[in-house]
């Protein structure tokens, strides 16, 4: 068959139809990095130069010390703190009390019906006692959390936090509810800063832990974050990793929290990067390279400077597990 | 002749060449790559497909209403008349309508302020005479309350089931299953008495968990 000319005009088309595919499809893959969210330059520039410290002072730890070094300390190494209260993760944080008060409460716990409950609660509300008073203020933000009452939660454990000579420790709880009853009314920020500052005050706090992993997750996945925010949050959902097996005596729990992230994190290369570190401190460095370098090679939706970071790092360890 | 027919070959295999090769990156570009399945140590089994899930202990949850089932009847347990007797008097154990109370609270506050555990051994005979055998109109009745009582105050029922109870809770269970209601059940051996507290066992036994 002769060449003709529209033949070639035809195959010149579809050529040139096949390499505008390929182009597509290789741009498709290195897509640009979104933009930065907006703050002002120095500012930004400063909270940046902070989380990038934060960030490279965590690796320094964990080259000198060990995923051990995030291990948060317990006074008492038999205990696993594991409770709803600090009073029931912690031994002997009463002195004297006053036993019909103490009576009355046991009696709260003995009930099931909410409003029963607040009934026998009221008195202690108003108690003398300061750390009693707080004590039944956080009993009464708990009731309205079980009856998913979330302003009148918020509004008890604002009112508890607000009693004065308040054990650190024991504030937690009351940091927690209030960073519980933001996670349901879907503020998530909100949510972040009071369970950082639960765990803040009660490292060993398992549950406000798996909470702010759970909100550090979604937050990392939301578009127009800052650079400073990813790299903190990334700094801490790795810090809790390190921190929850320990605190669960439970090393398999690496491999579970990594296993939750890999499957949650899709193309994020900060939860790529936790999940391939888990399954690292998990011993399973087979895994943990392929999750790494997916971390070092995805693109992703993060912020340039905080994702460039976070590839540096995947890379880096990537290398380490070979 | 000769050379345009040599040329027109020439195009036609640069051409298909060209297009083959092309076809076979888009290809590429698109194909994601396999999956390794294996382990640092060679002779590990595979990641199973199913994991074990550590059960997730409810940080809030629901409050309990409990109930007894037994001799074809579901029976409300009475708190109420235990909380009364309790406030009333000091003493650390009694009786009610429907039975026997132990109180035992943590004298000496180790953990929390307000941990105990209370001891209820019910009168079968008492029980029996409060409440008739259930009977399908009162358990569509009951189930309607629950969800109720679910969706207002988050109150959710636990049945305590005596081997004499079995089978009507068997018949139950359907129901409360098709009403996609939130409960709890524990069997119990006959003549057991029902033991509920605040203690820390709670938040680390699997089989307690909301």
């Amino acid at each position: 068959m002769a060449f003709t000319g529209k033949r070639a005009l035809l195959v010149i088309a579809l050529l040139g139809l096949l390499g505008l595919a390929d182009v597509l499809l290789w741009a498709a893959r290195h897509a640009p990095e979104p933009v930065e969210a907006s703050g002002t330059g120095e500012a930004s520039a400063a909270e940046q130069a902070a989380a990038q410290a934060r960030w490279e002072a965590l690796w320094q730890t964990l080259a000198e010390q060990g995923v051990t070094a995030l291990a948060p300390g317990v006074a008492d190494a038999s205990l696993q703190p594991a409770g709803d209260t600090a009073f029931m993760r912690y031994r002997q944080n009463w002195r004297e009390v006053d036993a019909a008060l103490q009576r009355r409460l046991q009696l709260v716990a003995l009930a099931n019906d909410p409003a029963r409950k607040l009934e026998l609660l009221a008195p202690l509300l108003t108690a003398d006692v300061a750390r009693l008073r707080y004590r039944a203020l956080l009993e009464q933000a708990r009731i309205h959390l079980r009856s998913r009452d979330l302003p009148a939660a918020r509004l008890a454990a604002q009112a508890a936090l607000a009693v004065s000579d308040i054990p650190p420790l024991w504030q937690a709880d009351a940091y927690f509810m209030l960073g519980f009853t933001a996670l349901e009314a879907q503020d998530l920020e909100q949510a972040a800063t009071a369970l950082a500052a639960a765990v803040a005050r009660d490292p060993g706090f398992w549950d406000a832990r798996q909470t702010d992993l759970l909100v550090l997750t979604r937050l990392l996945e939301q578009p127009n974050q800052s650079s400073a925010a990813c790299l903190d949050r990334t700094r801490r959902v790795i810090e809790h990793l390190g921190a929850l097996p320990a605190l669960a005596q439970n090393r398999a729990q690496f491999r579970d929290i990594a296993d939750r992230l890999g499957e949650i994190g899709g193309r994020n290369p900060a939860l790529k990067l936790a999940a391939g570190l888990g399954r690292l401190w998990a011993g399973d460095t087979v895994q943990a390279a392929e999750w790494l370098h997916e971390a070092a090679t995805i693109p992703g939706a993060l912020p340039a400077a905080c994702a460039d970071l976070i590839r540096a790092r995947a890379a880096l360890l990537a290398g380490s597990t070979r | 002749m000769d050379s345009n027919e040599a040329d027109s070959a020439f195009l036609d295999i640069a051409a298909n060449l060209l297009a083959v090769i092309l076809i076979v990156t888009m290809f590429s570009l698109l194909a994601t790559p396999p999956r390794p399945h294996s382990a640092s140590a060679p002779d590990a089994v595979t990641d199973p497909p199913l994991a074990f899930q550590t059960p997730r202990r409810e940080l809030f949850p629901p409050f309990s209403r409990f109930y007894f089932v037994l001799e074809e009847r579901v029976v409300r347990w009475d708190e109420d008349a235990v909380l009364a007797a309790l406030a009333a008097d000091p003493a650390d154990s009694g009786t009610v309508a429907q039975g026997r109370y132990r109180w035992k609270p943590e004298r000496l506050p180790l953990r929390d302020l307000d941990t105990y555990t209370l001891t209820f051994q019910p009168d079968p005979v008492a029980l029996r005479t409060q409440t008739p055998p259930l009977t399908p109109e009162q358990a569509a009745a009951l189930i309607a309350q629950w969800s109720q009582d679910y969706a207002h105050t988050r109150i959710a029922p636990v049945f305590i089931v005596y081997p004499s109870g079995m089978e009507a809770f068997a018949l139950l269970y359907p129901l409360l299953e098709d009403a996609r209601l939130r409960l709890r059940w524990f069997a119990l051996a006959e003549n057991k008495p029902l033991d509920v507290g605040r203690f820390p066992q709670q938040f680390t036994d699997y089989g307690i968990y909301w």
